[in-house]
């Protein structure tokens, strides 16, 4: 039986369109048109996500690019993320004894607060919620009536 | 929308509008005249019959019967997009239905939803839904000598650069929803005619009482900021993307609530000097 440490996880591939920025990526899921940030932590460790390369490899390759003592905690976290934003091919098991605050709490006890994986999400909006709201909306599917744009702000 | 032909059209015109051919007819003889100022900035007469989109507007009025009225109806291609006995409410359809295709088709820019001016080579961008005070920050910052491009818009090229796109100010006034529009000449704005690479974001809106302390956005946090107020977010989202990476790459993001416009309107024209180690006029 295989342990956590040899799990293999793959990023998903279909329908998504990638940018690079400097340390971060940007991820724009076609399927459910929501853009996502993942800062450096996030975006090495899905990088690493080809199916081939195991938590603890990976640990080791992330200590190395970000010059800190992280441990396979630290991947598990941004496993984790990942998956609750379908950029992992396949659902990841996080191993329960480590799941949860008590590992973000040892990182932050390590200091490593700022090594912590972190991914932004928005809803990409549709093409009318992007522009000034319209007094008559009749016959306009996504339209926006000033009074219910009004309210929402 | 053969049975949409099939009525009687009195007039009839092609523009072109950033790449896009847009076809206007009307059952009214001069109702054209009445729909240029309502035509997106740039628009040019064209001679194509082909067209991507076609406007067919139906001005109602009284009919022959005395006690009967006619809806003003106004349809895209075969689609009913508005219906109303208040002919300015149709036309207003008109514009915002014909600035979102435009706004989602166009091939060579990215329409952010935005409030733009210029300041000394580069452009100060507000991005924001409606009420969010972007008109009132960019009348606050033409006030003190920046340029006008946009109440509306931000149309960035895939170098990053933001292009002039100066509709008329929608100006709201306490208690009503519905903003009046005035002319940036009217209220005596310079506007700006050159594509300006973008020297600082303001992700700002209005709170009663509140102090811009802002925080620096990461350049990801940056394009998600302005993603969220893109017209082609969903339809070119990596042509998106891309132009948007270039402004957070170059660009300062700052993100904070804010108080009344004039007091950050100094602070932002100085953090842009700053950021940009610009001096003297604008020009």
């Amino acid at each position: 039986m295989s342990s956590a440490r040899d799990v293999t996880p793959w990023a998903r591939a279909a329908d998504l369109a990638v940018e690079e920025l400097l340390d971060e990526t940007l991820v724009y899921d076609l399927a459910r048109h929501k853009a996502h940030s993942l800062n450096r932590t996030a975006t090495l460790v899905w990088r690493q996500c080809d199916g081939k390369t195991t938590v603890a490899a990976m640990a080791v390759r992330l200590a190395r690019e970000l010059d800190l003592p992280v441990n396979e905690d630290l991947v598990w976290v941004a496993l984790e993320r990942l998956r609750r934003t379908h950029l992992l091919a396949e659902g990841v098991i996080v191993p329960p004894e480590s799941a949860g605050y008590s590992r973000r709490d040892a990182l932050r006890a390590l200091g490593l607060t700022a090594a912590l994986p972190v991914i932004v999400s928005i809803l990409a909006p549709r093409a009318a919620r992007a522009q000034s709201c319209v007094s008559d909306c009749s016959g306009l599917p996504d339209c926006i009536p000033c009074q219910q744009k009004g309210r929402r702000v | 929308m053969q049975k949409i032909d099939r009525l009687g059209w009195a007039d009839g015109r092609s523009i072109i509008a950033y790449g896009l051919r847009v076809g206007i007819r009307t059952n009214s003889p001069g109702m054209l005249d009445s729909l240029v100022p309502r035509l997106p900035v740039g628009w040019k007469p064209s001679r194509s019959p082909d067209v991507q989109q076609l406007y067919s507007l139906i001005v109602g009025g009284d009919s022959a019967r005395p006690s009967v009225r006619r809806f003003n109806v106004l349809y895209a291609n075969a689609a009913r997009v508005a219906r109303s006995m208040v002919l300015d409410e149709v036309l207003a359809s008109f514009e915002s239905d014909l600035r979102l295709f435009v706004g989602e088709r166009a091939q060579r820019r990215v329409f952010v939803h935005a409030g733009v001016v210029g300041w000394r080579g580069r452009a100060i961008v507000i991005p924001g839904h409606s009420f969010s005070g972007k008109t009132t920050l960019v009348r606050a910052l033409c006030g003190r000598g920046a340029t006008y491009y946009s109440d509306e818009f931000a149309a960035f090229d895939a170098r990053g650069r933001v292009h002039p796109f100066p509709t008329p100010l929608g100006i709201r006034t306490e208690g009503k929803i519905q903003s009046e529009r005035c002319s940036p000449e009217t209220l005596g704005v310079r506007v700006g005619g050159k594509p300006l690479p973008v020297g600082l974001v303001a992700v700002t809106r209005f709170k009663d009482g509140a102090r811009w302390r802002p925080r620096r956005l990461t350049a990801g946090a940056s394009v998600l900021a302005l993603l969220a107020n893109t017209v082609p977010a969903r339809w070119r989202p990596t042509v998106a993307m891309a132009s948007l990476g270039q402004v957070a790459a170059s660009a300062l993001v700052l993100k904070g609530v804010r108080g009344e416009a004039e007091e950050i309107s100094g602070s932002l024209l100085e953090m842009l000097d700053a950021a940009s180690g610009a001096v003297g006029d604008n020009e």
